[in-house]
């Protein structure tokens, strides 16, 4: 930040002005603002945005640019060869042991014939750090997916939006660019037959992976499909994305999976992963990005080889400066090491996660453990010099800070060449932290700023996007897995909010103090009516205290609700942000309540019908029909109808003494009292109530309803079949009401009657799993026993 | 000697599978002791599609793939080969196998060997007490290897994985050393599936190959199908199967003397 003689450097000068022009409380307001923005949509806890960017000036940027591009054609040069005809190998250049005792080199992607020349490196990512001498060094090369590229564009979304005084008095290059050119290139990776744009879909491991919120906002930066290897099939030799309206034809997968990780057939220890996908790109069937095998060249050993491969393959001179780095099995490496091992971090020369260990700072003992290791194997060892990168300031809690940072850069090949993101991400290293290769969780980010240089960008901004690439939508089909997704999110909110409604009645009856006769058997019998719902897992007794508390320790509720949190991250991609924002609080609103006690709950029941209120209406009203919230739709209607007829049989199989009161629980369940009293005052009648809760279907409430909307919702989905099961079902209720209406009392038969329609709704469930969402069966290895 | 092999693979599932594909490592390997007249694949189910390549060690590799549901599948290999003799060298005649650990871990001549030095999950390189004192300094390698084999065989008669343990001691010292999966016979019509090993003995004499389960170098009742680094490599019939309950697969191999095929 200042200059050998305590001077501003001048590229900080705009930043630095726009924050001194703040006060201490605005820049901490600022950083408490970011970081509840962050929350909010989801990133933290996963990174945090610092509020001060990291500006570089552009001729320093044009420099780090330009040896980076060297760098990336070296490192496609170095692949090429590898799984290629080896040449660096047989030459000497490069020793056999970083290669072949490389788990990320992958044999399976050395058969021949392989497919024509497709490039290995589509995307790259440098980490660099600047010594003390002001030169930035590479640290470490990242050719398994570009780790952070998202969270670079996301912070720098982030600032704009929260500290926007900091872009007035400097001049930014904008990323966007970076990211149209990005996806045109995907898109002209690959040119179907009959010039439609190819189906392009970015592979995560899943909502599970601390850096899925990157690979779901970067999915929608290239507006391709977010997808999981369970969503994937390879059928024919061809890439298939398993979608309700059948079977779509990938043709690139952007990978977000390390290689050894993409397909059990080629590396039978791979859980998951998708059958045959490595011989599906052997053929050209699928372009995958980066190429499978690309991760080989993290190993970090290399770097000591890396300005003799430049010279040997580009016959050029490596342009960008490595951290100095040798491995251990080379002559005199390990005396070089000892003579000033206080200047030397060791790391393995094969794996690039561990973090490097300062000789220095390791105790006697585990230094001798490390030196016997060493001496052991040499080969799997690698040092490279103390890196002491340069400090940047930082938001701290009592103002500015300086703090060490490694920048991190990305590079993306656009059928031409390479091109360097105009920005890049800045980590910033708290104390205790190292230098490791990847990102941690909760790590601090700064965005990178390349600042105009005045001369060069008078012209206006880069014109480097073509017109045709301005607006992609991909019309991928809704993957099966993210329909099943909605429609049990739809379920387990359905059953939140029957547990809540029956807790509720039982709450508000309980807290009057000392029931009356009545009372008692009510709350019995809605303790009767959690069961039967399998809200609550078996009688423990059958007061209700008993069957709330069961089902929220870990019965129907607390999985209802868990499964209704895991589904909202799940299927962030498919929400709308506010949406997504909104149910979760709601969803930790209830949580909180539920853990409360007893005494709280009849508030939390209240925050769990807010959920459900969410879903039925905020979620819904911004989705369009199709997919998503059609399946959501079901999903609700069909759980209703399970729970609304199991709740009827369950109220109605008592005494005909008891059949008033029996009655009015009934209406009050089905949120119809005020309905039922402005039609027929307050005498009960056995044929208006269950007119109102089994047949009205002008009553949202009623059963019949459900099934007409399910029937609907099911003709839309494209199932004749289906829909025709549900309308039978509404015939059904229909009848049973008509038939029990003029019959005082009620007849027997009626719970038994509702049981029946119980029994063919959890029927027609099955049917419509099978129907919709069969999923393939889970994949399993198998092969000749060893002889 | 001409030889016909018949390999029959039997998938037996509990219950349906949807999805299978396989890897078969089934066409021996064309070599100077092993030519290969006649080679054809078969397999019950109609709609498998059958791709063929050469792996990265030069094996003949076949990928199965069946898209569409089935219950038992069979996946029978034919092949005719001529078997040639081959000789061993004398133990005293091959260098001292210090010397080859040297070669092995120089970059250019050995680049090729060097990859069969390094362990791996099945068979990785420990340093072994038991397994050095069959190698002290300067023995021939040759000499070193029987005797090492000679010292394990009450160990290894017959025993499963004997082969990854040979190539675990070997690599422990530095010895470069390979993985072979084929077919032993041991009378007409009574043959079975069976693995071995190869030491490399350095540029002069090359890969020497000893079949440590039956303490013996290896001759023409061994049919080559490939080499690898361990099981996984090259084991003849594996894949990833969805669905299927717990399939087993059971192997039969039958070789008898032959006519060369016509034309």
């Amino acid at each position: 930040m200042v200059d050998g003689r305590g001077g501003v450097r001048p590229h900080w000068r705009g930043v630095l002005g726009s924050l001194f022009s703040m006060d201490a409380g605005r820049l901490a307001d600022r950083a408490r603002r970011l970081e509840q923005v962050g929350e909010a949509e989801g990133s933290a806890p996963s990174w945090r945005c610092d509020p001060v960017p990291l500006p570089i000036p552009a001729p320093e940027f044009a420099a780090l640019e330009d040896g980076l591009c060297q760098r990336a054609r070296l490192l496609e040069s170095i692949l090429a060869d590898l799984y290629g005809p080896q040449s660096m190998l047989a030459d000497g250049v490069l020793p056999p042991a970083l290669v072949f005792a490389n788990p990320a080199f992958l044999r399976a992607c050395r058969a021949s014939p392989a497919a024509p020349a497709a490039p290995f490196l589509q995307n790259y990512a440098a980490d660099l750090v600047r010594g003390p001498d002001g030169i930035w060094r590479v640290l470490a090369d990242r050719t398994n997916g570009a780790l952070g590229i998202g969270y670079a564009r996301e912070s720098r979304r982030l600032l704009a939006r929260v500290v926007p005084e900091l872009f007035r008095t400097s001049q930014v290059r904008q990323l966007r660019p970076f990211f149209e050119a990005w996806q045109d290139a995907v898109l002209r990776t690959v040119a179907r037959p009959d010039g439609s744009p190819p189906v392009v879909a970015l592979l995560t491991p899943g909502a599970q992976n601390p850096h899925w919120p990157e690979h779901l906002a970067l999915s929608r930066d290239l507006a391709c499909a977010l997808v999981e290897a369970q969503d994937l099939t390879v059928q024919s030799g061809q890439l298939y994305l398993m979608t309700l309206n059948g079977q779509q034809q990938v043709d690139v997968l952007l990978r977000r999976v390390p290689g050894h990780g993409l397909d059990g057939l080629a590396h039978p220890g791979a859980a998951g992963g998708i059958t045959g996908l490595l011989e599906a790109a052997r053929h050209g069937a699928v372009h995958i990005l980066n190429h499978p095998g690309a991760g080989a060249i993290e190993a970090p050993g290399l770097a000591a080889f890396m300005p003799a491969l430049c010279r040997r393959l580009l016959g050029e001179r490596l342009r960008l400066a490595t951290v100095p780095t040798m491995w251990l099995a080379d002559d005199g490496a390990q005396r070089t090491m000892a003579q000033g091992f206080g200047r030397w971090f060791v790391r393995p020369a094969l794996d690039p996660a561990p973090p490097p260990q300062a000789l220095g700072e390791l105790s006697h003992a585990d230094r001798a453990r490390l030196e016997r290791a060493i001496a052991a194997a040499p080969w799997q060892y690698t040092a490279c010099t103390a890196v002491t990168p340069s400090v940047a300031p930082c938001h701290g809690p009592d103002g500015l800070l300086a703090l060490p940072v490694v920048l991190r850069l990305y590079l993306m090949h656009d059928g031409q060449g390479w091109r360097a993101m105009q920005g890049g991400l800045a980590r910033v290293l708290r104390p205790g932290e190292h230098v490791t290769e990847a990102l941690p969780t909760g790590a601090v980010f700064k965005d990178v700023w390349v600042l105009t240089d005045e001369s060069r960008d008078i012209r206006g901004p880069d014109p480097a996007v073509p017109a045709q690439g301005a607006v992609h939508r991909v019309a991928a089909g809704l993957p099966s897995r993210v329909a099943e997704d909605f429609f049990w999110l739809g379920r387990h909110v359905e059953r939140l909010d029957a547990f809540a409604r029956l807790g509720r009645a039982g709450l508000l009856r309980r807290a009057r103090g000392a029931p009356l006769p009545r009372e008692t058997v009510e709350l019995h019998v809605l303790g009767r009516c959690l069961y039967a719902a399998r809200l609550a897992e078996a009688e423990h007794g059958t007061a209700l205290d008993d069957a709330i508390r069961a089902s929220l320790h870990d019965g129907g509720a607390a999985t209802a609700l868990n499964e209704a949190a895991r589904l909202t991250e799940a299927l962030r991609d498919r929400i709308a942000v506010e949406t997504h924002t909104l149910l979760r609080q709601a969803i930790r609103g209830a949580r909180t309540g539920l853990q409360s006690g007893i005494d709280g709950l009849v508030d939390a029941m209240t925050g769990l019908r807010l959920v459900a209120t969410i879903v039925a209406g905020v979620m819904a009203d911004g989705m369009v029909l199709g997919g998503g919230r059609l399946f959501l739709e079901a999903g609700r209607r069909v759980e209703r109808a399970r729970i609304t007829v199991t709740t009827l049989a369950t109220v109605l199989d008592q005494p005909a003494c008891r059949m008033d009161s029996a009655l009015r629980l009934v209406l009050e369940l089905c949120d119809s009292t005020i309905t039922y009293r402005s039609r027929y005052l307050s005498v009960m009648q056995p044929g208006p109530v269950l007119d109102l809760v089994l047949a009205d279907t002008g009553n949202p409430r009623a059963l019949a309803t459900q099934f007409a909307e399910l029937a609907a919702l099911l003709a839309a989905a494209g199932d004749a079949a289906l829909a025709e099961a549900a309308a039978r079902l509404g015939a059904q209720t229909a009848a049973l009401a008509a038939q029990a209406a003029g019959d005082i009392p009620l007849p027997d038969a009626l719970p038994d009657a509702l049981f029946g329609i119980g029994a063919s709704t959890a029927r027609l469930l099955d049917q419509m799993h099978l129907r919709f969402f069969a999923p393939l069966p889970a994949a399993q290895a198998v092969g000749l026993a060893l002889a | 000697m001409i030889l016909k092999v018949r390999h029959e693979t039997r998938c037996a599932y509990a219950s349906q599978v949807s999805l299978a594909a396989y890897v078969l490592h089934l066409r021996p390997r064309d070599l100077p002791w092993q030519q290969i007249l006649s080679f054809t694949l078969q397999v019950s189910h109609e709609s498998s599609r059958v791709t063929e390549a050469e792996d990265h060690f030069g094996n003949s590799v076949a990928w199965l793939f069946l898209d569409s549901p089935h219950e038992t599948l069979w996946i029978t290999a034919e092949t005719v080969l001529e078997v040639l003799p081959h000789g061993h060298p004398d133990p005293a005649s091959t260098p001292a196998w210090e010397h080859l650990v040297r070669l092995a871990q120089q970059r250019e001549a050995a680049h090729a060997i060097a990859e069969f030095a390094f362990g791996t999950a099945l068979a990785p390189a420990e340093a072994n007490v038991w397994a050095a004192s069959s190698f002290p300094p300067g023995r021939p390698v040759l000499a070193g290897l029987l005797d090492l084999m000679e010292r394990l065989a009450p160990v290894l008669q017959g025993r499963t994985g004997a082969a990854h343990l040979m190539l675990a001691a070997l690599r422990g010292l530095g010895l470069p050393a390979r993985y072979v999966s084929g077919y032993r016979q041991d009378g007409p019509h009574a043959a079975h599936l069976h693995t071995w090993i190869a030491c490399w003995l350095g540029p002069e004499h090359g890969w020497i190959s000893v079949d440590p389960v039956n303490n013996r170098l290896t001759g023409d009742e061994h049919v080559w199908l490939g080499w690898g680094r361990d099981h996984a490599d090259v084991n003849p019939v594996r894949g990833v199967v969805q669905g299927g309950g717990q399939p087993t697969l059971r192997a039969s191999v039958d070789i008898w003397p032959a006519t060369a095929p016509q034309g």
